[in-house]
């Protein structure tokens, strides 16, 4: 009995596996490249190929009830805008489509361009034949809509997810300038960029990177402007990019810049859609990565990383004073703990004779050589600053305030490190805070380390030592074929205008040439300020303000 | 994967235009070349024979070192993107015979090779016994002059545009620097030891100093190795003989300083007189106390681009005479062989002046000499690339045409 039964079973059984193998191998045979007639293995091979996710939405509907002709709505639930697709998409196919008999031109092969061009009062919306194109779609937040006994489907561009809208830079803040950042999402972006500079000649190229990812990349830049070899190279670098996924503008950083040891940043990243646009003008090519708020710019140079976007919007004067301060912090940052070690231990005899006693009333309860001092102060701020980072923001400050003001003056008062020592510290920290850019204050809050080793080696001379090294490799080192000391090596005049001082903005006649291509469009002076400089061979058209 | 792409850069990169020195970059060349060691006791030796005119010993050095670069230059121009190796080889052999040029160049540029790097291991010794004596009085000579050494070992890995690159940027730190205490070391100068300035009796003794002088103005002869990277112009040629009088003038404002705060007399008994010229300068508002240490820091950079243009020359010269490829060994073995010679070759603090004094009329021989002596032959033998070279411009424009 039992015996029977299993053969029975499995009589249905075979029957039921011979049935879904055939089933299978109708819809192996459709290929990724051509959509069959039949609506049921369209909808079966995508189902499949996306392993029955839940989160595929199939909604089976009639659009012309006289004929009976089946359609099926696809989309991936949370990728879209629901009310668009009720509204727009099935209202419109089940009430106001006129019925398909009164069109003589209809026929069911070519049912979807008959929708496309009556049925969807929508402006996105694409034809395509192949399935690889309808996944891709779908995968992104449109929607698919196939048709019985038609090789084609529809793409409806229903992307809507949950976003942030376009909020005011976190990282990058100016006290006088536009207050919108990129966003995670890459249309937003690129519009942002759009809306700045209105040039036909501006253009966006989409890449896809990432096997699994399939991440949308942008590279933009000004044709006419930018050089072609420096495109073609960013374009190559990206291509050649192998990953799974990326996330952030970051990965693709690390993977297109020259030099992967350096501790320099080779690409200036932004979340400044402003500053992206300037450097678009300057001839620089923009990545934007979907996902991602920040753009990255190359090629890039040491001088831009010192450099703020206020820095063009202010006055000239004003703007080369805080260059030079921010030059300033930042040698502070690098130096200033080395320096206070090799004065204290090699060459007291430089420092004025008050100081000096005053000095050495403060270590006098010291146990330690100073650069145990300071390298002890140091990594307890880093360790500071990492942990005020890694918090919520209100409690962040506190931590800043228990750890700077309270552990500093207990310190002291405990005598395990010296009054100046706190001041060098703090002034050390504050500098690399004046940095407009994080990653290159990075780069030298990590080099900050090796000198003091050479300081407390060899005093003034290890610090000369490794500003020698630092001088020769900053020198070999280069951001897509521009030297990345540019205004100094090699030296331009023009160059140097914009770099540790600004010279006004109606001097800055021309493009920076390292970047651009200068032949092509010269910019001009502007019209105003022909009076004060009277040499000028003026013209009428409007200066474009210069930046980066 | 990444390796590939940047490797593949890199051959782009390579294939692509060859670097060219720009005029700015060839006068930073010459000019970090030139000034060296030499200045810290330039204020004793130039009025060792002159007295007080030492500036007189300065100013004739000068222009001969401005004559002597003239002479380096249009040989130079005479074979545009050759190196000394090349040069050597076609001017010393024939077209028939290659094989004598390649002979007959080797003791040649094997001379300037031993040059430059004695002269580099003598100028970090030199440098060492004054960090030694006046900053670092606790530290071992052998770890300043290895740390010295490992600086030009670091910029003999890259390439002859890092090279041109390096020197400009550390031009700008040296040079502000330094005439900044150049003219601030006039704060104790007094006239009357200048007194007379025209010499009427002393012409001989100045004369007898030039030559000491001299030897602090060689150096200028590292741009036979670089004309690979230089294209001939005017501006090229006015900016090299910028790049002669900067480190004059400098050297200039110096001995006259010297020579004012101290008298001659003095100079004569101290070791490192510029030295002791800086100390003498005190610092308005007393910010720093004393600048030496200061001085010697910045003069770390003028003296590593002394020793490391010179230290990439001879790797230089020496890979081309011979035709290594590899890059990894040749550096390392010099480097040793350097450091050998900077650390047992003298005895002490005189034996070292007295070599010094020895390879500086071998440096006047190398770069004042040898470079008219070539100039000469080929002069006679009509040996000029430039026509040759715009002959087939000309063809290749015709062509394209």
């Amino acid at each position: 009995m039992g015996r029977l039964g299993r053969t029975r079973r499995s009589k249905e059984q075979r029957k039921q596996a011979l049935m879904d193998r055939r089933l299978e191998e109708k819809i192996e045979s459709l290929s990724a490249d051509h959509l069959s007639p039949a609506l049921e293995q369209n909808v079966a091979w995508i189902r499949q190929k996306l392993g029955n996710a839940s989160d595929l939405v199939v909604r089976e509907f009639i659009y012309d009830a006289d004929r009976e002709l089946r359609a099926t709505l696809l989309m991936i639930d949370g990728l879209t805008e629901s009310e668009r697709i009720h509204d727009d998409i099935l209202k419109s196919l089940l009430f106001t489509l006129q019925n398909t008999k009164q069109n003589a031109a209809f026929q069911e092969a070519e049912a979807a361009r008959y929708l496309l061009n009556y049925g969807l009062p929508l402006c996105e919306v694409r034809l395509t034949e192949t399935l690889r194109d309808l996944i891709d779609a779908l995968l992104s937040g449109d929607t698919v809509i196939l048709l019985e006994r038609c090789g084609e489907g529809l793409i409806v561009s229903t992307k809507g997810w949950a976003k942030r809208s376009v909020e005011e830079p976190k990282s990058e803040s100016v006290v006088r300038g536009p207050r919108d950042a990129f966003g995670e999402t890459l249309r937003v972006n690129t519009a942002l960029l759009r809306r700045r500079i209105k040039d036909p000649d501006m253009r966006i190229k989409s890449m896809k990177v990432g096997v699994r990812s399939n991440t949308d990349v942008a590279v933009i830049y000004i044709e006419g402007v930018a050089q072609p070899s420096v495109v073609e190279e960013v374009e190559r670098r990206i291509d050649e990019i192998k990953v799974d996924g990326l996330f952030e503008g970051g990965y693709i950083e690390q993977y297109i810049e020259d030099n992967h040891w350096s501790p320099f940043p080779q690409i200036q990243n932004t979340e400044r859609p402003d500053k992206a646009a300037a450097n678009l003008l300057e001839g620089k090519v923009v990545i934007l990565v979907d996902g991602s708020p920040y753009s990255l710019i190359v090629p890039s140079i040491l001088t831009q990383f010192y450099h703020s976007p206020e820095d063009y919007y202010e006055r000239f004067l004003i703007s080369t004073l805080l260059r030079f301060i921010r030059a300033l912090s930042m040698t502070m940052a690098l130096l200033l703990p080395s320096l206070y070690i090799s004065f204290s231990s090699f060459h007291p005899e430089m420092i004025p004779s008050k100081l000096v006693i005053a000095m050495a009333a403060g270590r006098a309860t010291v146990p330690f050589p100073s650069v145990i001092e300071a390298l002890a102060m140091e990594i307890s701020i880093e360790i500071l600053r990492e942990a005020s980072v890694r918090l919520p923001g209100p409690i962040g400050p506190t931590i800043g305030i228990v750890g700077a003001l309270i552990v500093g003056e207990a310190a002291v008062q405990a005598g395990i490190v010296s009054p100046i020592m706190v001041i060098v510290v703090a002034l050390t920290t504050i500098g690399s805070f004046a940095a407009p850019s994080y990653n290159a204050a990075i780069a030298l809050r990590m080099l900050r380390f090796p000198v003091m080793f050479l300081a407390a080696m060899f005093g003034l001379y290890g610090v000369m030592l490794f500003m020698i090294i630092i001088v020769v490799h900053l020198c070999s080192l280069k951001s897509f074929g521009v030297p990345y000391l540019t205004p100094f090596s090699p030296f331009t005049w023009q160059g140097l205008g914009d770099s540790m001082i600004r010279i006004p903005l109606y001097r800055m006649t021309k493009r920076p040439d390292v970047f651009s291509r200068d032949e092509e469009r010269e910019r001009v002076k502007s019209a105003s300020a022909e009076g004060v400089n009277p040499d000028g061979r003026g013209s009428k058209t409007e200066n474009e303000p210069k930046e980066s | 994967m990444v390796e590939e792409a940047r490797q593949k850069t890199n051959q782009k990169n390579r294939s692509g235009t060859p670097f060219i020195i720009t005029p700015g970059q060839g006068l930073c060349l010459s000019a970090s070349t030139l000034m060296g060691v030499g200045v810290l006791v330039l204020p004793r030796t130039s009025t060792k024979g002159a007295d007080q005119y030492g500036w007189i010993a300065v100013l004739i050095a000068m222009l001969i070192a401005v004559f002597a670069v003239i002479m380096i230059n249009s040989l130079s121009a005479r074979f545009p993107e050759k190196t000394l190796v090349e040069m050597c080889r076609e001017l010393l052999g024939s077209k028939k015979n290659r094989w004598v040029g390649k002979i007959l160049a080797v003791p040649v540029v094997l001379s300037y090779t031993t040059y430059w790097l004695l002269f580099t291991a003598f100028v970090a010794r030199m440098f060492g016994e004054v960090v030694v004596t006046a900053v670092l009085v606790k530290t071992p000579i052998e770890v300043i002059i290895g740390t010295m050494l490992f600086l030009c070992l670091f910029l003999s890995y890259y390439d002859s545009e890092v090279v041109a690159r390096v020197n400009q940027v550390l031009l700008f730190i040296i040079v502000v620097p330094v005439l900044f205490i150049s003219l601030s070391a006039y704060q104790g100068a007094k006239m009357e030891n200048l007194m007379p300035i025209l010499p009427r009796t002393q012409l001989t003794g100045i004369l007898i100093a030039t030559i000491p002088v001299l030897e602090s103005f060689v150096g200028m002869e590292v741009m036979l190795m670089f004309n690979r990277n230089v294209k001939h112009s005017k501006v090229m040629h006015r900016f090299q003989i910028y790049g002669v009088l900067l480190p004059g003038i400098i050297y200039l404002l110096i001995v006259i300083a010297g020579t004012m705060s101290f008298g001659y007399e003095e100079l004569a008994l101290q070791t490192w007189p510029t030295l002791e010229l800086v100390k003498s300068i005190n610092v308005p508002g007393l910010i720093l106390e004393r600048l030496e240490a200061v001085f010697l820091s910045v003069w770390v950079a003028a003296v590593f681009t002394t020793c490391g243009n010179w230290y990439y020359c001879a790797i230089w010269s020496f890979r081309q005479l011979f035709g290594i490829r590899k890059k990894r060994w040749l550096p390392l073995v010099f480097y040793v062989g350097c450091y050998w010679i900077a650390i047992k070759m003298a005895q002490n603090i005189f034996d070292l002046f007295w070599y010094f004094e020895k390879i500086g009329y071998l440096g006047l021989l190398i770069s004042v000499v040898f470079p008219s002596l070539l100039l000469m032959l080929a002069m006679i033998r009509k040996i000029d690339g430039r026509k040759l070279q715009s002959v087939a411009e000309g063809e290749a424009t015709h062509e394209a045409s």
